[in-house]
């Protein structure tokens, strides 16, 4: 799967001609190979935040492994096997939580081969409109970094609001 | 020789030039500003499109896109030290400028395609589009499409130059004297007006053009007003306050002036003008009865001017404070009535140890008794 996406990512860097292969995510960061055992283990906590039906906390400790101690406060992730949000293939997990809860929290899932309308149809989200409320936030759907891979965010927001 | 070494000077004096960070341009085509810094924010629908319910100072300028997704700009050369998802701000580009500082764009609704974290930038290069991402928990997407700015100045003592010029002009800072209270935000800094940074000055369209004489119709001018000169009544520059606090309480008392009343006069208790500092009802579960009363002795009577301001907080203050003092008088209570408890399982306790022993005492005495008995009766 991570072939997959890089393939795709080299794709869509040839067809923008651009000078270095576009980066989907954060480059700083070095790609970790995530331990299967430990994947599934987090995996249903790891879905339950990506459809906006649970808040991670420090609480849930089958995702400790995954997001250890960062200064970013910013945690990427491949999945080691299939992993499906809302039903569709998930092909990296982007995880932000403030410490200080100022900013609050965002749970990405970047899909490549679903279209805009198909992720916006699974993760029950109108045409018209850019998300939909949950229970703990709101769910935003959009192409923020390329065209070619949707972006399914929920946010969970902090003490801080425009 | 000395040539060489001439040349050697201008070249170090060129290059420190070059690391000190020029005036930045728009970043938006429309160079519209809607949402002015600083200012104090009553929360809800009527507030500048903002979805925030909760009453708020705005720690950055809105640049209008006429609620579109219009093109964002680098406002000047830096490098990329975020990229993405960063909750409240929705989808967020932070460039880091030559000198330290950083900008921060929040709220967009694409990033232009192959940015990433640790890429350069140049000024007037497109980042994305503006948005409403995210427009806040339970709101999504009844923001306003706009450019939130934020600025986050590298260095203290810079945004107390920036913030306070007529201080700055005086001479080198005093570190001790530095506002403490500054909000110095993670991977951003020292956020601070970002208005002196700008080579222009971008008009303030943001739907009150009875405030634009008063707090000024553009962005230096604003900038000029609130933290060049003091209003009357307003807040002096070495205040403890960060910015956009300073901006806030300097509008509300400038806006006053400008209606011929005072502050006092003008806001309302809806304003939370004139209420107390808070209390730590919270942290009262795990207190002792002496950090009860130490707390809301400090709290009250800490600032040596509290029997004045005492006479000045409105009644609803009074009154929330009144009914927070009744709170914290039944954890008083509480901690009293466990503490007796405490004490009067131990006096228990006590009691029934000094009772085993009598009861003891007692048993022998009856066995000694029975022995007489039986051995009299032997007799």
């Amino acid at each position: 799967m991570k072939k997959l996406l890089l393939a795709a990512l080299a794709t869509i860097a040839t067809t923008a001609g651009a000078q270095m292969p576009v980066p989907l995510l954060d480059s700083a960061q070095p790609e970790k190979v995530i331990d299967l055992a430990v994947w599934r283990a987090a995996a249903p906590a790891l879905q339950a935040a990506l459809e906006c039906r649970t808040k991670i906390t420090p609480k849930i400790t089958a995702l400790r492994p995954l997001l250890t101690k960062n200064e970013r406060d910013q945690w990427e992730m491949f999945p080691p096997e299939p992993f499906t949000v809302f039903g569709l293939p998930v092909d990296a997990v982007v995880i932000y939580m403030d410490r200080d809860e100022q900013m609050g929290h965002s749970y990405t899932s970047i899909i490549v081969s679903k279209s805009l309308a198909e992720v916006r149809a699974a993760a029950k989200i109108k045409p018209k409109n850019d998300g939909r409320n949950t229970k703990i936030g709101g769910l935003g759907v959009g192409k923020p970094h390329d065209p070619d891979s949707v972006e399914l965010t929920c946010t969970i927001a902090g003490k801080w609001q425009d | 020789m000395k040539n060489v070494i001439l040349l050697a000077a201008l070249a170090t004096v060129a290059s420190a030039a070059m690391a000190v960070d020029t005036c930045m341009v728009s970043p938006t085509a429309k160079e519209t500003v809607s949402g002015r810094f600083g200012k104090f924010r009553g929360g809800g629908a009527a507030n500048h499109g903002s979805s925030n319910q909760q009453p708020h100072m705005h720690d950055g300028l809105d640049f209008s896109t006429t609620n579109t997704n219009a093109p964002v700009f680098a406002t000047s050369d830096g490098k990329i030290t975020w990229i993405g998802g960063r909750g409240s701000a929705g989808n967020t580009i932070m460039i880091q400028r030559a000198g330290g500082d950083i900008v921060a764009y929040y709220h967009l609704a694409g990033f232009a395609t192959g940015l990433s974290v640790g890429m350069n930038i140049k000024a007037g290069q497109q980042l994305g589009l503006a948005g409403n991402t995210n427009s806040g928990s339970s709101s999504v997407g009844k923001m306003d499409k706009h450019l939130h700015f934020v600025y986050g100045a590298a260095q203290k003592d810079d945004v107390r130059a920036k913030a306070f010029p007529e201080n700055a002009s005086r001479g080198p800072f005093n570190p001790s004297q530095l506002p403490s209270a500054f909000n110095q935000q993670k991977d951003i800094g020292w956020k601070t007006d970002p208005s002196p940074y700008f080579c222009k000055t971008y008009a303030i369209q943001d739907g009150h053009p009875n405030q634009y004489p008063v707090l000024g119709k553009d962005t230096k001018e604003q900038y000029a007003i609130l933290f060049g000169s003091v209003p009357s009544g307003g807040t002096p520059p070495n205040v403890k306050f960060e910015s956009s606090q300073v901006a806030a309480a300097n509008s509300d008392v400038a806006i006053a002036n400008a209606a011929g009343t005072t502050a006092v006069a003008m806001l309302k208790d809806s304003d939370g003008y004139g209420s107390l500092p808070t209390a730590p009802i919270g942290g009262y579960d795990t207190m002792s009865t002496s950090e009860m009363m130490l707390t809301e002795a400090t709290r009250r009577f800490s600032d040596a001017n509290w029997n004045t301001n005492i006479t000045k907080v409105s009644s609803r203050a009074l009154w929330v404070d009144y009914n927070r003092a009744i709170g914290v008088g039944n954890y008083l209570a509480e901690a009293t009535y466990r503490k007796k408890e405490k004490v009067e399982a131990l006096l228990a306790l006590y009691t029934s140890l000094k009772m085993k022993g009598i009861r003891a005492q007692t048993a022998t005495a009856r066995e000694r008794a029975q022995r007489n008995d039986v051995a009299r009766s032997i007799n």
